[in-house]
């Protein structure tokens, strides 16, 4: 026997090793939200996931220096700039040193009349000529920036001035010392795009080191070291964000995880006292959680953070299993026999919660299905462990009663308590029917781990940086790049009407900086022949001081302009002007897509209804809050839904294993009133339900069932009620505990999670004691 | 054909610019006096002092006609309007003829506006040194910073009994279109004319009217 038993634990711990070696090493955990949304859909949802997952918008780092003078600030700016653009891992990097420069200037300055708006064939007749002359004659004597001068004799129009200004359009940034400057405190800005994608976490992490870094290089460089010794780098943006995600969501799941096992061993061993049980305690519960991460990694090729963060804490459940079983040993019983004589009760109690979650499988939410699939298997496999490979491991002479069960004051509990059920089912649905309070969470900013602070941070960051908060958009696919540029300049005309009208502040779109090539030869068409040109500017240089032969390069590059190919993406993408339209057109699927970018919403209503009375079937308007509210509504129903069908089949299954109507309704209705009461409770304490609540409000139905379903057990002595009752206090004190302390953490989803157990299984345990005293009749 | 004629013109150019190496080894070839020594101790507190007295006459308001000469044009352009120093660094050039115009430089900031043309734009000067150099120096000279006014020219200064006329010439050489050297010229305490050439031999010569009272 002894040597079986040697031999079981040999083989356990081996397979054990291996799975953790196994998953430690080639399971890839991910913390992206977006991942956690379902890829299927409406199309304008897909471009809202693909727009967050991957979308150029998603690159965007905002950064801001503070904390010295401003001279310093600007110096520590441009040393900032300069490691950046050196880094190689930004596609550009503009902290406003090189708003003249940086753009291809030769390139630009040779099309000026094709990438001009102001372009039109009025614009060199005689009069505007004159016109322009005149300004150019004004310019001349000013104390303005040489390149004014510089271009007259090329450009007497100020075509290129114009291209400049629609690159900078909406840049209009304090500049202090040679940078951009928030316009209300001394902080220097910048902003950047990443060459990788927004939520390749390693890479961006990566890229916030080398920020890091570089801030101490520039600390060491400058001197007195005084002087930036408070120098400090804001950062912001979704990359940012992402990243700063993943550190607190892993920094919680470590610290709960160690302290919830440490409070699990330590309440195990306080009430056993012996490391055999402590040990036998904790394998059906590894190997479960062990079992369901590697099926999750099968099925979706990676875990996310918070599916284990929510796996680790069904050790609540998943503990209990074994200790039942521990209440039964004692008075000469085997240990085989004691498992087997509680097993229908486990059996039933972990096929009904496993149920109940595979219906959320079919939910179409990546998150909510990882999270069904590893309860389910998880909970499975601690049942099927402690049925089939605990009794292979506990030793044949093992009788540890709970030393304080008799202490229990079972006899206080008396059958006129069992009131308090109806009572509070009845004030809990009358408090939320009461209640003006928002029952739902509609914001899925809200389960962002990020706290409310920086989420201002990053919109005031993008205030000052004239950065269109990325929130509204316009969205055009089209079968190719050109298709995509006419169709947005085509939306032009009702975009300006919406500016002018005070609907929005202002658009941006790559057909601004870049025009459709059909544009561009109407520009072309629209210039004088030489000969006409010739003629309009001597009527139109009359009187006025310019030397004769002044604008003959004007004459010659207007005859240029005539026969130059028009420019596209595939020309200009090397260039240092491809980085401003490279977030605006794209390449989609097998598709090209479009983004205008708008700024700032004040009337969504009237924009919308703009948009959608427009023809075209190729744009899709997205405001990413409404979009992504709109889905959270949506998979919150579909949950709903779904939940429903689980409670249904948990029922059915319930019926079968009981056997009695009378039976299951006596079950339920201490679940019933438990889930009310906790419902109310997270009401009253100001949360607002999301998904994730409502998936551990099915763990808390699985905890009650199963206290219930124990409670209700026929006992042969006193004694063995004794310690199953004490034992299910046991087991309500581990999970009451480990969702305690789950409460405590800083995100969002896994605090929601936490309260809603830790009220769920107090009150189940009450509830299921109160429902089902002790009775003297029964119990002897 | 063209191509000789760019060789000839070029020959003709290395012939000019020879000369003036020849002839005139200690200077660039600008408008204003040459450089010379950094003065002596006993110098150097005269054109403190100096420095100092003339910063007292540009506190106020002063009206100004501005000619410009430019290689462009085949007669100068004229201006009109009004000039003030607000100490430590506000420098406002108010033209009212022959368009209203305004230009000014508060710290690094160059304000340019154009009603009549809805202009208004923002530069850094230190986007454009040419421009930063000229308006650093004119600073130092209406604070009275000799020191400042040193860091940035060389400063020769000649005096006759009643006029005075201050030679800046900037100690980094601008890139193209740069400022060449300023000319001040004035009487006793008075500013009266602020010469700019430029190095692309353009000129701006503002004439400061007697203070008004």
């Amino acid at each position: 026997m002894i040597t079986t038993r040697a031999l079981a634990w040999f083989f356990w711990l081996v397979a054990i090793g291996c799975g953790v070696v196994f998953a430690t090493s080639s399971i890839p955990i991910h913390t992206e939200l977006p991942l956690l949304l379902p890829s299927s859909g409406s199309f304008s949802q897909q471009l809202f996931v693909d727009q967050l997952q991957s979308g150029p918008t998603s690159r965007i780092v905002l950064l801001g220096l503070r904390g010295a003078e401003p001279a310093v600030l600007a110096k520590a700016s441009k040393k900032l700039a300069d490691a950046m653009r050196k880094h190689g891992q930004f596609l550009h990097v503009y902290n406003g040193e090189q708003t003249q420069n940086d753009f291809n200037q030769d390139l630009l300055f040779r099309y000026r009349y094709l990438l001009s708006s102001t372009v039109t064939a009025d614009q060199f007749s005689p009069e505007r000529l004159r016109q322009s002359l005149e300004h150019r004659l004004q310019d001349m004597a000013n104390p303005l920036p040489a390149f004014f001068k510089k271009q007259i004799p090329e450009d007497p129009t100020g075509a290129f001035q114009s291209v400049l200004q629609q690159l900078r359009s909406g840049n209009t940034i304090k500049m202090a010392h040679g940078v951009w400057f928030s316009s209300d405190q001394p902080v220097a800005l910048l902003i950047a795009e990443t060459a990788v994608a927004g939520f390749d976490l390693d890479a961006q992490d990566a890229i916030q080191n080398f920020l890091t870094s570089s801030l101490e290089d520039i600390r060491a460089t400058v001197s007195p070291p005084s002087v930036l010794a408070s120098l400090e780098l804001l950062r912001s943006g979704p990359s940012v964000f992402a990243v700063q995600s993943r550190a607190v969501i892993q920094q919680d799941a470590q610290w709960l995880s160690l302290l919830g096992s440490g409070f699990v061993i330590i309440l195990l061993f306080v009430t056993y006292r012996s490391f055999t049980i402590l040990l036998l305690g904790l394998v059906p519960l590894v190997t479960g959680l062990l079992t369901a991460g590697i099926t999750v990694y099968m099925v979706f090729g990676f875990i996310h953070g918070m599916t284990l963060a929510f796996g680790a804490t069904l050790i609540g459940v998943a503990i209990d299993y074994p200790l039942h079983a521990f209440a039964h040993l004692g008075s000469g019983r085997s240990p085989r026999r004691a498992i087997v004589q509680v097993w229908p009760t486990i059996l039933l109690g972990a096929t009904t919660t496993a149920v109940g979650y595979g219906a959320m499988l079919f939910s179409g939410f990546p998150g909510l299905s990882q999270l069904a699939l590893l309860a389910m298997i998880g909970l499975l496999t601690a049942a099927a462990t402690t049925r089939w490979i605990l009794p292979l491991l506990i030793p044949a002479q093992l009788d540890q009663p709970i030393p304080w069960a008799s202490w229990i004051p079972y006899e206080r509990v008396t059958s006129r308590l069992i009131l308090i059920v109806p009572v509070s089912m009845v004030l809990s649905l009358g408090y939320l029917a009461v209640s003006e309070k928002p029952f739902w969470e509609t914001d899925i900013a809200n389960l962002s781990p990020i706290p409310q602070n920086l989420r201002d941070r990053d919109i005031w960051l993008r205030k000052e940086l004239g950065a269109p908060a990325v929130r509204d958009m316009i969205i055009i696919v089209a079968p190719d790049e050109q298709h995509v540029l006419e169709q947005s300049e085509a939306l032009k005309v009702t975009l300006d009407q919406l500016v002018n009208r005070g609907h929005m502040t202002g658009y941006e779109m790559a057909a601004d900086y870049l025009p459709s090539i059909r544009t561009q030869m109407l520009r072309q068409r629209a210039l004088p022949d030489p000969a006409t040109l010739r003629n309009s500017l001597r009527e139109a240089q009359q009187g006025l001081p310019f030397k004769p032969s002044l604008f003959e390069p004007f004459l010659q590059s207007m005859t240029d302009s005539q026969h130059l190919a028009p420019l596209d993406f595939r020309t200009i993408q090397d260039t240092p002007f491809a980085t401003k339209i490279r977030s605006l057109l794209y390449p989609y699927h097998d598709q090209w897509a479009g983004t205008i970018l708008i700024r700032e919403v004040q009337n969504l209503g009237a924009i919308e209804h703009a948009i959608h009375t427009d023809t075209s079937s190729a744009l899709h308007f997205l405001n990413l809050k409404t979009e992504s509210n709109r889905m959270v509504t949506t998979y919150r129903q579909e949950v709903t839904t779904y939940l429903a069908i689980g409670v249904g089949f948990l029922i059915l299954i319930l019926g079968l294993g009981l056997r009695s109507f009378q039976k299951v309704a006596t079950v339920l209705i201490p679940i019933a009133g438990s889930i009310m009461l906790d419902l109310a409770l997270l009401h009253a304490f100001g949360e607002r339900l999301s998904l994730f609540h409502l998936a551990a409000l099915l763990l808390v139905f699985g905890i009650g069932l199963d206290y219930t379903l124990f409670f209700q057990r026929p006992f042969t002595t006193a004694t063995e009620r004794q310690q199953t009752i004490s034992a299910i206090m046991v087991c309500s004190l581990t999970t009451i505990s480990v969702f305690g302390l789950l409460a405590c953490s800083q995100t969002p989803v896994l605090h929601g999670i936490g309260l809603t157990v830790f009220f769920g299984s107090l009150i189940s345990f009450l509830f299921a004691a109160i429902c089902f005293p002790l009775q003297p009749q029964k119990s002897t | 054909m063209t191509f000789g004629k760019q060789i000839s013109r070029a020959i003709l150019w290395s012939f000019v610019w020879g000369g003036l190496f020849l002839f005139e080894p200690l200077s660039h070839s600008h408008a204003c006096k040459t450089t010379q020594p950094l003065p002596l101790k006993e110098e150097q507190a005269d054109l403190n002092r100096f420095i100092k007295s003339l910063a007292q006459s540009t506190l106020r308001e002063r009206t100004f006609h501005e000619t410009y000469y430019s290689h462009m044009l085949t007669t100068p352009t004229h201006k009109e309007g009004t000039l003030v120093f607000q100490p430590p660094d506000r420098l406002v050039k108010h033209v009212q003829i022959p368009t209203e115009e305004s230009f000014i430089v508060t710290g690094d900031n160059l304000l340019y506006e154009n009603p009549s043309r809805e202009i208004s734009l923002t530069f850094s000067l230190q986007e454009f040194p040419a421009l930063a150099t000229l308006i650093d120096g004119l600073r130092a000279l209406f604070n009275g910073d000799a020191e400042r006014l040193q860091q940035v020219f060389f400063v020769s200064v000649s005096h006759t009994t009643d006029a005075w006329e201050l030679n800046l010439l900037p100690k980094t050489p601008n890139e193209e279109d740069g400022v060449d050297c300023i000319r001040l010229v004035g009487e006793h305490a008075f500013l009266r004319t602020i010469e700019i050439h430029e190095t692309n031999g353009d000129r701006s010569i503002l004439v400061l009217d007697r203070q008004t009272p």
